[in-house]
């Protein structure tokens, strides 16, 4: 009788359909396992020093920089012990390239840092937005007398952050 | 005469008939309790991310499978036909993230961002990428796990044929660009990766196998070009 039930068992094993748990092996081999999440903590914002910032050399989208790119800013004006010109770096957060259709480039720098300390606060910037005469004058010239189509190929702007532009991020 | 009155009073009588049918199956204690829980986790993320944007939350009972940011008045959408197929908070999150980054995006240009309905509207594309890629951020910022957007997106979202024949990118190429995202800015989730054998993950990894592929060839060449996903 025993053995009779571990037959049906073992049976059963054979017959019970079995799922394999796929292993993301590239995140495996290429990622330290030693990561660890960070959970966001609970801060009090009291007494913000804002602090004025503007940028090193000119960034537009035109020399396709890519997300993640550092950017140097420079201070404007001395705060508690950085002088003026002390270097702010700054990341590309977001970058969307400009495209035809009339579709402008933005781009978003976050994750200011002045030394080892951080700075809060972003710069956003989207290029000449031609969307919107650009569609409807492809659409109607297409419909009235079909040249609209040469339209097509027109871009929209860059997206830049000029040197001579003053921002304002923020010190806590 | 008498006949077509009959039949416009038959097919409104089927109308209400079938909207009490559908007001009855909800529960309006249940309803709160949804309303309150997306409101939370939306005011969360808006809190957490210091977005000077002002915007609300809606819970909306009926079945359709969405979620929306309306351009008048500035609300979020939940519908419910969405809200079921949502398993936890942080895929919750991932809808609300997406749609608050549009809800900034319609504040944007002239006129307090009169025309801003026209530029997302004339480029969908843009814009879906660009919520995708910022509700990361928003997030991981108020403590959300991000891989639950590729999780919901895999769960959710069809697939079309041809990028080009529709208004948002194909579902595939947008789990990648997240994938890559997280990949390069939150490693950490990949490795503490909750939803490592979540069955919509498992998926996921199994019809990204190519995709994976090409941004692996990316990663080892130390290249900067984007990939053009499948």
């Amino acid at each position: 009788m025993r053995k009779l039930l571990i037959i049906i068992l073992v049976l059963n094993m054979l017959l019970l359909p079995s799922f394999a748990i796929i292993e993301d092996d590239f995140v495996n081999a290429t990622l330290d396992k030693n990561l660890k999440i960070k959970k966001p903590q609970e801060t009090v914002i009291s007494n913000e020093i804002p602090v004025k910032i503007r940028i090193k050399d000119e960034l537009t989208t035109k020399i396709r920089p890519v997300e993640g790119d550092y950017i140097e800013f420079e201070t404007v004006e001395a705060f508690k012990s950085f002088p003026a010109g002390t270097t702010v770096k700054g990341r590309i957060e977001y970058l969307s390239m400009n495209f035809t259709w009339g579709v402008p480039a933005d781009i978003i720098v976050s994750n200011f840092k002045i030394g080892n300390k951080p700075l809060y606060g972003e710069i956003k910037s989207t290029g000449a937005d031609r969307t919107l005469w650009l569609r409807p004058v492809i659409i109607l010239s297409t419909l009235l007398g079909g040249i609209g189509v040469v339209l097509i190929p027109i871009r929209g702007g860059h997206a830049k952050i000029k040197t001579d532009k003053i921002y304002t991020v923020y010190y806590r | 005469m008498m006949k077509r009155l009959l039949a416009v009073l038959f097919v409104l009588g089927m109308m209400l008939k079938a909207q009490a049918a559908e007001v009855l199956l909800i529960n309006p204690n249940e309803q709160a309790k949804i309303q309150n829980k997306i409101s939370t986790i939306g005011f969360n993320i808006l809190n957490a991310n210091e977005i000077p944007q002002r915007t609300m939350f809606i819970y909306d009972t009926s079945k359709t499978m969405n979620a929306c940011s309306a351009f008048y008045g500035r609300r979020i959408v939940m519908y419910r036909g969405m809200f079921v197929m949502l398993d936890d908070d942080d895929m919750i999150a991932a809808i609300l993230s997406h749609e608050i980054s549009h809800s900034i995006d319609s504040y944007h240009g002239p006129f307090r961002g009169t025309f801003s309905f026209f530029a997302q509207s004339y480029a969908p594309k843009k814009y879906e990428y660009k919520a995708d890629k910022r509700a990361i951020d928003f997030m991981v910022k108020a403590g959300y796990h991000p891989v639950a957007s590729i999780v919901a997106m895999n769960k959710i979202m069809g697939q079309n044929r041809y990028d080009w024949l529709s208004s948002h990118p194909l579902t595939s190429r947008r789990m990648m660009e997240v994938y890559e995202y997280i990949y390069r800015k939150y490693p950490e989730y990949l490795v503490e990766n909750k939803y490592k054998t979540n069955i919509y993950y498992q998926n996921f990894l199994i019809t990204s196998k190519e995709n994976r592929a090409k941004f692996q060839k990316k990663i080892e060449k130390n290249s900067r070009r984007s990939v053009n996903y499948l």
